[in-house]
């Protein structure tokens, strides 16, 4: 008979190696990203509110071939979020933020994890812009017309999303070039994070 | 699955797959692959599994099947497997001769003897890993552990 123990004693000193652990992880990652949205439903994308609680259903409007995703927030930092759908891929987006906001007669862009005052800009020029670095993708800030009434633009190079404060001002919170109309109020965009 | 799911997954099988792989394939960078593919195989199929168990076993059949597949590959055919240069080192002598003696037997005894004797599964589950009868596996276990005992007695009395 084999001495069980000595076997086992033996052949725990087979291992695999670090390098062919992590080198699985990043296959792993590899086919994780080549599941992330199709092109055409990523760049028409928005959810709306998201908390960390809160499951968000994002609809792609203007395309047949793509139905209802259900995705639930499992990370956020700010401005990176982390979805999962309901067969447990994970799509990676970095969150615009929240808009505007008018307090004791100041406009309060919040967005990209800082908040600014932009009272002057629009007082002065009728128009704020700013252009942030998003993980080495282009995220343009617009904001236009005055502080009672005003739209913020943002895009990027897969969308432009559109806001106008106040938000009955407008027929839905939020439209996207793509075609997209929010049925929720707008209070954070979400884009797609670029590969 | 999750990422972290998947990171838990690959430290909690990818040694056990590693060394049912390398038993049946003796080469340390057939049998690295074997592991990469089964646990990748496991992240892109999203199957839910009734209990760890069941999860256990499935990854041990997907190995199987992947090291015939590598087996049976006409570039493995043709070439025979290098000699292992990292073979692991050994605490005593008996080790490093049961090791030795192991390694000499046909790969699927070799594969068996592991999932009997390491993995603790019975022959029943052993079966349905590698896709073969109770009986069969019965006889590769006798067979095998025979030749063990003439092979460790001869290097015993030298």
């Amino acid at each position: 008979m084999i001495d069980q123990k000595l076997y086992q004693e033996t052949f725990s000193r087979l291992c695999a190696s670090d390098e062919a652990k992590k080198e699985v992880l990043l296959k792993m990652q590899e086919k994780s990203n080549k599941k992330r949205l199709p092109k055409v439903l990523r760049g028409i994308l928005i959810a709306a509110a998201l908390t960390a609680a809160l499951a968000v259903t994002v609809s792609a409007a203007n395309t047949n071939m793509l139905e209802d995703i259900l995705l639930t927030l499992v990370f956020s930092d700010g401005i990176h979020e982390r979805m999962v759908d309901e067969e447990g891929n994970e799509y990676n987006f970095i969150s615009i933020g929240g808009g505007t906001e008018v307090r004791d007669g100041r406009v309060i862009f919040s967005g990209m994890g800082e908040e600014l005052d932009i009272t002057d800009a629009l007082e002065a020029d009728g128009v704020f812009t700013k252009t942030y670095d998003a993980d080495g993708m282009e995220v343009v800030v617009t904001i236009t017309g005055t502080v009672e009434e005003h739209t913020l633009e943002i895009v990027t190079p897969e969308a432009t999303i559109t806001q106008a404060y106040p938000a009955n001002k407008s027929p839905a919170a939020a439209d996207v070039d793509a075609g997209l109309v929010s049925a929720e109020p707008m209070e954070g965009a979400c884009i797609p994070a670029g590969e | 699955m999750t990422e972290e799911q998947f990171r838990e997954t690959v430290d909690q099988y990818g040694d056990m797959i590693f060394r049912l792989a390398y038993s049946y394939l003796k080469n340390r960078a057939d049998a690295e692959d074997v592991m990469q593919e089964t646990l990748l195989k496991r992240y892109v199929e999203q199957k839910s599994f009734d209990s760890p168990e069941h999860e256990k076993n499935w990854l041990l059949r997907v190995a199987v099947n992947e090291c015939r597949k590598l087996l049976r590959s006409p570039w493995r055919r043709r070439t025979e497997p290098l000699e292992d240069a990292e073979a692991p080192s050994f605490d005593s002598p008996a080790q490093s001769e049961l090791f030795r003696q192991v390694m000499a037997l046909p790969p699927k005894y070799r594969a068996a003897i592991y999932l009997y004797y390491y993995e603790d599964y019975p022959v029943r589950d052993i079966a349905a890993a590698m896709g073969a009868n109770p009986s069969t596996v019965q006889t590769w276990l006798m067979r095998a552990r025979g030749q063990l005992q003439v092979k460790l007695k001869e290097a015993e009395s030298l």
